[in-house]
């Protein structure tokens, strides 16, 4: 079934030619001011039209600028200047963890983004539960008493947070009682609404959303004293050094990063020290080879593989 | 005796009464343009400090006043995305403008941008406010007595 916040947002023509199509196959929705509308639609990109989907730009449906306008409004019920700090990070996220990333014109102010206007395209992301996609690597993250840090690693669209998301499921849930503290700062991992997580995240788990990783581990830390926890996409060296300060504190963290593979970890700004300090003690690759959520490895601290790759 | 003294008695109530319809017509202006004024004054305390959703805004406000506004918010609620066409018969077409102006208004820009447009529109409804409670205030009373006095003569002149 179609999220419903997707029927509150998108204009008619576009929740139309979205019914033809099976909805838990649908990962993305492209809409471009003027352009043809794309869809990510059984692992692969398309045009959606008015019929369904076509290899053809030509006949995809198009939206004006009022459009996405609309669509902008109605996602934050009418209130831009509620969300606007999240609109300035160019994203938003919506009820059930559907994230909008936005494009447009930004306006800078003393060197900071103070708004974002004449909104041009919009990446619809509409999240999908797989319960039990972490059952293949929890295993190699638990040693019978602790959970190891593990840093899952992959480009874009690969199932990072569908990933993370089990896996909180599956500590949360263990009979061992682990206290596991979701640092939610995209909303995309429980996505709360209404302050409830309105995805599975397990029983004993705690949310902080939409504040900075770094308040929410230094505070989650003090006040919460979780076993581990679990935060998405790491980018930046606050992030790193939230995440250095965690382990080093003695909680285990679930995190996970965009890169091609773990062996191009260290190209990454603020990485080389938390790859030389062997923080994380186990690196989850995984890939869209066959479909998202592939899993191409799983490493120890030193880069070792410690199971294979998923078969072609 | 009797006959025409109720003539006269009809004539000064019927008068009375379109006297005091003119008098709660122009009372309403102002205190429709009261409301416009306290809403926008809302506006911008709770988007400054709350940053709080339009909507929990408006049914808060429309919650604790039961006015003409509280209609017009309750409709613009119903079809927030399309323009708003306020009702109010004795609203002018110019004032019909603003209003609708106002309400198309809320919402669809950064906090900065709407905390500056509400600011001018609390200021253009306060004007409004003034200048309707100071021609109240001239011939509000005025008007009722003047009625009054014309349906008597009506009735006399009827003798």
């Amino acid at each position: 079934m179609m999220p419903y916040v997707l029927e509150k947002i998108l204009p008619s023509c576009i929740l139309s030619a979205l019914r033809v199509l099976r909805s838990d196959k649908l990962c993305e929705l492209r809409l471009r001011s003027g352009g043809a509308t794309a869809v990510s639609y059984c692992g692969k990109y398309s045009y959606l039209t008015s019929g369904g989907i076509s290899d053809k730009p030509e006949s995809a449906i198009k939206l004006t600028d009022e459009d996405i306008k609309q669509i902008m409004l109605r996602a934050c019920d009418k209130s831009l200047y509620a969300v606007n700090d999240r609109i300035c990070k160019g994203y938003l996220t919506l009820d059930g963890g559907v994230r909008i990333g936005i494009a447009g014109e930004t306006v800078f102010e003393n060197g900071a983004i103070k708004t974002v206007k004449n909104f041009t395209a919009l990446n619809v992301r509409i999240p999908h539960e797989v319960i039990g996609c972490a059952s293949k690597v929890e295993p190699y993250l638990f040693d019978g008493l602790h959970y190891k840090s593990v840093l899952i690693v992959s480009p874009p669209g690969a199932g990072k947070t569908t990933m993370l998301r089990d896996l909180a499921r599956i500590a949360a849930s263990r009979a061992e009682h682990n206290n596991v503290l979701i640092a939610d700062e995209r909303e995309e991992i429980a996505a709360v609404s209404n302050g409830k997580p309105s995805l599975n995240v397990g029983t004993n788990s705690d949310v902080i959303s939409g504040c900075t990783k770094e308040y929410a581990f230094m505070h989650g830390i003090r006040a919460l004293r979780p076993d581990i926890i679990v935060t998405d996409e790491l980018c930046g060296r606050e992030d790193v050094e939230a995440v250095e300060n965690a382990i080093a504190s003695g909680v285990s963290v679930f995190a996970s990063v965009h890169s091609d593979s773990c062996a191009r970890l260290t190209e990454k700004r603020g990485f080389e020290r938390l790859i030389k300090n062997k923080s994380f003690e186990r690196f989850v690759e995984l890939s869209e080879r066959n479909g998202a959520g592939t899993l191409e490895g799983i490493f120890n601290q030193n880069f070792e593989p410690i199971t294979r790759r998923d078969p072609l | 005796m009797i006959t025409k003294l109720t003539i006269v008695c009809l004539c000064m109530t019927a008068s009375a009464m379109v006297g005091l319809w003119n008098t709660k017509r122009k009372k309403s202006k102002v205190l429709y343009f009261d409301s416009c004024v306290k809403l926008t004054e809302k506006l911008i305390a709770d988007i400054s400090f709350r940053h709080e959703n339009l909507f929990a805004i408006l049914s808060e406000y429309s919650g604790s006043a039961q006015s003409e506004l509280s209609k017009q918010i309750a409709k613009f609620c119903a079809a927030p995305y399309e323009k708003f066409e306020p009702e109010g018969k004795f609203l002018k077409a110019e004032e019909k403008r603003l209003v609708s102006d106002f309400f198309t208004s809320l919402g669809s820009s950064d906090a900065e941008t709407q905390l500056y447009e509400l600011e001018n529109y609390n200021k253009r409804f306060y004007e409004l406010y003034s200048d309707e409670n100071e021609k109240f205030k001239r011939t509000g009373n005025v008007g009722l007595k003047l009625s009054v006095l014309l349906g008597l003569a009506i009735g006399i002149l009827i003798l």
